[in-house]
């Protein structure tokens, strides 16, 4: 069923944009511009059992995964070129990333982790709880720990690779017995795509109806906000991001960040630059387009003005300096590092372009709603 | 009645700790207008001495005064005007023309930022002309020859204008006609420009010539004599030749 | 040739200048702001320290040959850079251990500096108990690899992103130099370069062999002792603010040797200065004209230049040695 709601929407998309191949917003009453074969998982379903496969699961990456989820009373189905054969219900499953945790508790299922890396990193109390209480072991940090892991007892682990030195280590794992789910949200350039990601997990836990349910609202909303976004004939202007060494890293004009912009209608300094990854400015470059922006989003880590200005004085002649106009994302995070914004964030595009819309059409929402961003304090 | 220049006192050196002392307990002295030659086998010291005397080696003990004053006690620079050395090993830019190196012996004379006044060139261009080397002043350091380049390290030595000139081994190397001008330009400063002379060589009978004194080398002590008394010495031959 | 270069270090780049634009902006009248702030706060810091640097390595080079009488000898040679290094390396490892967060470069110049005193210290201690030049150039190089050693050991431990930081900064950078750290080196250059000249004529002597420049009058420890803290001076200075920058500092004292024909200090020392300035603008350029839109690393585009002009010197006169 869920399979038909889909091909519905994505039928009403493929329709409106079925002469644009890019993900480019020109026209001012356009939906969101989301296309199905961007999506890097599929879901067929057949008889009794299920097929999800995903598709170029990093840059550079050509290969498929094909994992076959199968009841665990019926026998294992007849499939060739399989990755893992999973036996459902999971009982066990480990993570790799704080998005992981984010899709797993929108539908619930969060009492199913107990293990992940990185444990500092995580934005949810109740997750924080469960490690304190040691129901969630560690599996490592930088590195998945291989002994820790295999200890851990799983029946899988969500885990991803963003090259192919990290795909290596997949097949490290593989070898020695463990199954390696791979998620690929990053390599989603649509909000939505990202949000998509839910069903994947939806089908694992057996939760597609609850993942449904929630993909909808949020598309609705998503919808909703970006036509409000429109009324606003004024597109503000928006730069990102901060120096580091040596170069000053920008959303390509392709990427999810990109995207989030052109669906708040604001004018993405580097919207043309065609790349989906970061691209790296030199100073002088930025001071040309950027200076005289209206606003100034996700300058790196920094915590106040007066650290920014520390780190380069010239930053002062920045437009959004003077107008103290500049917003970072860590509204929800903690001192260790995590955020929020790459946990529930990652489900909820609605909210953050909520946000967004917020920021740049304060006459549309009232800034106190905001819930990823904040912004940048004085001191 | 000749005056004291250089009195050596106690000299005991050795090189790296050993046992074996090069030199030991050496007591000799040096008077205005003496020309003493070393001899002896390689490796008895001679070098040692020398340098001792020059005052690029500080001896493990004893002391050496240069007119009546510990060398210890002498200014870099004054002394450089007393002495005036000529070692074996002669580092050169080929850069260098041969007049601009014979220069640097007026360095102690000049002022802080090296410059030569007319007096300073004066001095080198007749030296040059002296050794019969002023034909060779624009040519590079890298194109005379051997005996040209002792010659005018030598004149390097002479227009330093001090009181006592120390050579090791000048006529290394040389043949026979480059030798004996050598040995003459040695002399010359001895008798025409009254300096002292000390200095060593394996060409005895040259420097038998135009020395005055010898200090023979013999294992680790210093035998001194006249030319005659070496002359007339079974031993002192034996000690020489072997 | 060297207020061409500067000019052109100026006008190109990232973003291109105007000659016209730049005029205007040179005599005070309006100009796009962005423009600038371009000029004013990113290209003439950084072709300022492109000369200040490129005199100050070219003449601490040109004192490390004519101390060590070695054609190889360089800047860093006695480990002024590792040191500073080894300064830096403790710094972004230690900012993780103790959580510190590296906000500024001042910190990082701060570092490099204590780093290459110290090595400085160590090798005044050595220098004075040493009879043989000779044995110091050892030991600075053994200095120089003890404190690499200590720095791979420290990269051993240390997260990608601090590698990262401390690859960076090892590349060279002639960029973000404010305007008051470009005051401060310019004090600590222009006095180090000034005593070197007043110092040519020992320089000169010490040409001739140690043992020679003692017998005129020369004093050899007083003057081991001056180069080797003015040279560390000028070494240590430039890789404080900009990190270590290879290759001008051994080159330059070359090409001064060849074009001029002279081992003397008085002409040796303004002409290295020149060209070193010349060379480091140059270089400066082609790391933004081949960066194509990036600034390449520095230190890359120096070897990348200084590599062939030492074999074309090496051809021409058939040995390196010829300055000694």
């Amino acid at each position: 069923m869920k399979n038909l709601f889909y091909f519905v929407i994505f039928l009403h998309c493929f329709i409106l944009l079925s002469c644009e191949e890019q993900a480019e917003q020109t026209k001012g009453d356009l939906l969101y511009t989301f296309v199905e074969e961007d999506l890097h998982f599929e879901v067929k379903t057949k008889d009794d059992y299920k097929v999800v496969i995903v598709n170029n699961p990093f840059v550079g990456g050509e290969i498929a995964e094909k994992y076959v989820l199968y009841s665990r009373d019926s026998a294992v189905p007849n499939e060739d070129n399989v990755t893992h054969f999973i036996p459902l219900p999971i009982h066990k499953v480990a993570i790799n990333s704080t998005t992981h945790l984010g899709y797993i508790e929108a539908i619930g299922e969060s009492a199913k982790i107990i293990a992940a890396t990185n444990l500092d990193l995580y934005y949810s109390q109740d997750f924080r709880n469960r490690i304190k209480n040691g129901l969630v072991s560690s599996i490592g940090d930088r590195q998945i720990n291989h002994e820790q892991l295999i200890a851990s007892n799983c029946d899988l682990i969500f885990s991803y690779a963003i090259d192919g030195s990290g795909y290596k280590e997949v097949e490290r794992l593989r070898k020695l017995g463990q199954k390696v789910i791979l998620i690929a949200e990053f390599m989603e350039r649509h909000p939505i795509g990202k949000s998509t990601w839910l069903n994947f997990f939806g089908t694992f836990f057996n939760k597609n109806v609850k993942a449904d349910s929630i993909i909808n609202s949020v598309t609705k909303e998503f919808v909703e906000i970006e036509r409000k976004a429109r009324a606003n004939k004024e597109k503000p202007a928006v730069m990102v991001g901060l120096p580091w060494q040596g170069s000053w890293y920008v959303s390509g004009g392709e990427s999810f960040q990109a995207n989030y912009f052109n669906a708040a209608n604001a004018n993405y300094i580097w919207r043309d630059i065609k790349q989906e990854g970061g691209v790296p400015l030199t100073f002088e470059t930025v001071v040309n387009d950027a200076l005289t922006a209206d606003y100034w989003l996700n300058p790196g880590s920094i915590s106040s003005l007066s650290a920014l200005l520390e780190k380069d004085k010239r930053f002062a002649e920045f437009n959004p300096v003077s107008k103290q106009s500049i917003y970072t994302n860590y509204k929800r995070s903690t001192v260790n590092g995590a955020n929020d914004y790459w946990e529930s964030g990652v489900v909820r595009a609605d909210l953050v372009l909520k946000d967004l819309v917020a920021i740049f059409h304060p006459e549309l929402l009232k800034e106190s709603e905001l819930t990823y961003y904040k912004k940048l304090s004085v001191n | 009645m000749k005056d004291l220049l250089v009195d050596i006192k106690g000299i005991s050196h050795s090189f790296s700790n050993e046992d074996k002392l090069t030199l030991q307990n050496i007591n000799l002295k040096v008077y205005t207008g003496d020309v003493i030659v070393l001899l002896g086998d390689n490796g008895s010291g001679k070098t040692t001495l020398l340098k001792c005397l020059a005052g690029s080696i500080y001896p493990k003990s004893g002391e050496i005064s240069y007119q009546d004053k510990p060398l210890k006690d002498w200014h870099q620079k004054d002394l450089a005007k007393q002495l005036a050395l000529v070692s074996t090993q002669i580092n050169y830019s080929p850069l260098l023309k041969v007049w601009e190196f014979i220069a640097f012996g007026r360095y102690p004379f000049t002022n802080w930022l090296g410059t030569l006044n007319q007096e300073d060139k004066n001095i080198i261009d007749t030296a040059m002309e002296l050794s019969f080397i002023k034909h060779l002043s624009n040519k590079g350091m890298a194109e005379i020859s051997d005996g040209e380049r002792q010659k005018v390290t030598i004149c390097r030595a002479i227009v330093q204008e001090t009181k006592l000139l120390v050579l090791d081994e000048p006529t290394t190397h040389l043949d026979i006609k480059n030798s004996r001008a050598i040995f003459k330009l040695i002399q010359e400063q001895n008798t025409q420009q009254k300096k002292t002379i000390i200095f060593s060589s394996h060409q005895v009978e040259q420097a038998l010539d135009i020395a005055n004194k010898i200090w023979l080398f013999n294992n680790n002590e210093v035998i001194e004599c006249s030319p005659e008394e070496l002359d007339n010495s079974q031993e002192y031959k034996n000690i020489l030749y072997g | 040739m060297l207020p061409i270069l500067f000019t052109a270090d100026i006008l190109i780049g990232s973003i291109s200048i105007s000659p016209s634009v730049f005029i205007e902006a040179l005599s005070g009248n309006d100009i796009n702001r962005a423009e600038e702030i371009i000029i004013f706060e990113s290209r003439i810091p950084k072709a300022l320290t492109a000369v200040l640097c490129g005199a100050s390595l070219s003449i601490s080079g040109l004192l490390m040959q004519t101390l060590f009488r070695n054609p190889l000898a360089g800047p860093y040679i006695l480990g002024i850079s590792s040191g500073a290094g080894l300064g830096v390396a403790f710094l972004i490892m230690g900012a993780s251990l103790f959580g510190i967060t590296l906000s500024s470069s001042i910190g990082l110049s701060v570092a490099a500096i204590i780093g290459a005193l110290m090595v400085l210290f160590l090798l005044l201690i050595v220098s004075i108990r040493v009879k043989e030049v000779m044995t110091l150039l050892i030991l600075g190089v053994m200095l120089g690899a003890i404190a690499t050693a200590i720095i791979g050991l420290i990269q051993f431990f240390t997260t990608d992103y601090q590698l990262k930081s401390y690859l960076f900064w090892s590349l060279g950078s002639l960029s973000s130099v404010t305007y008051s750290e470009i005051q401060l080196m310019f004090a600590f250059i222009v006095i180090s370069i000034g005593l070197s000249y007043l110092f040519s004529k020992n320089l000169n002597a010490l040409l001739l062999g140690e043992e020679y420049a003692s017998s005129i009058g020369i004093k050899i420890n007083r003057s081991r002792i001056v180069i080797i803290v003015v040279s560390g001076i000028l070494a240590g200075t430039v890789t404080a603010f900009c990190g270590p920058i290879g290759f001008v500092g051994i080159v330059v004292p070359h090409l001064s040797r060849m074009l001029f024909q002279t081992t003397n200090h008085r002409l040796l020392i303004p002409a290295s200065l020149l060209i070193g300035s010349s060379l480091l603008l140059f270089s400066d350029l082609l790391s933004s004209i081949l960066g194509n839109g990036m600034n390449l690393p520095i230190n890359s585009i120096t070897a990348l230049l200084g590599i062939p002009i030492i074999l074309w010197i090496i051809f021409n006169k058939r040995n390196i040695s010829s300055g000694f």
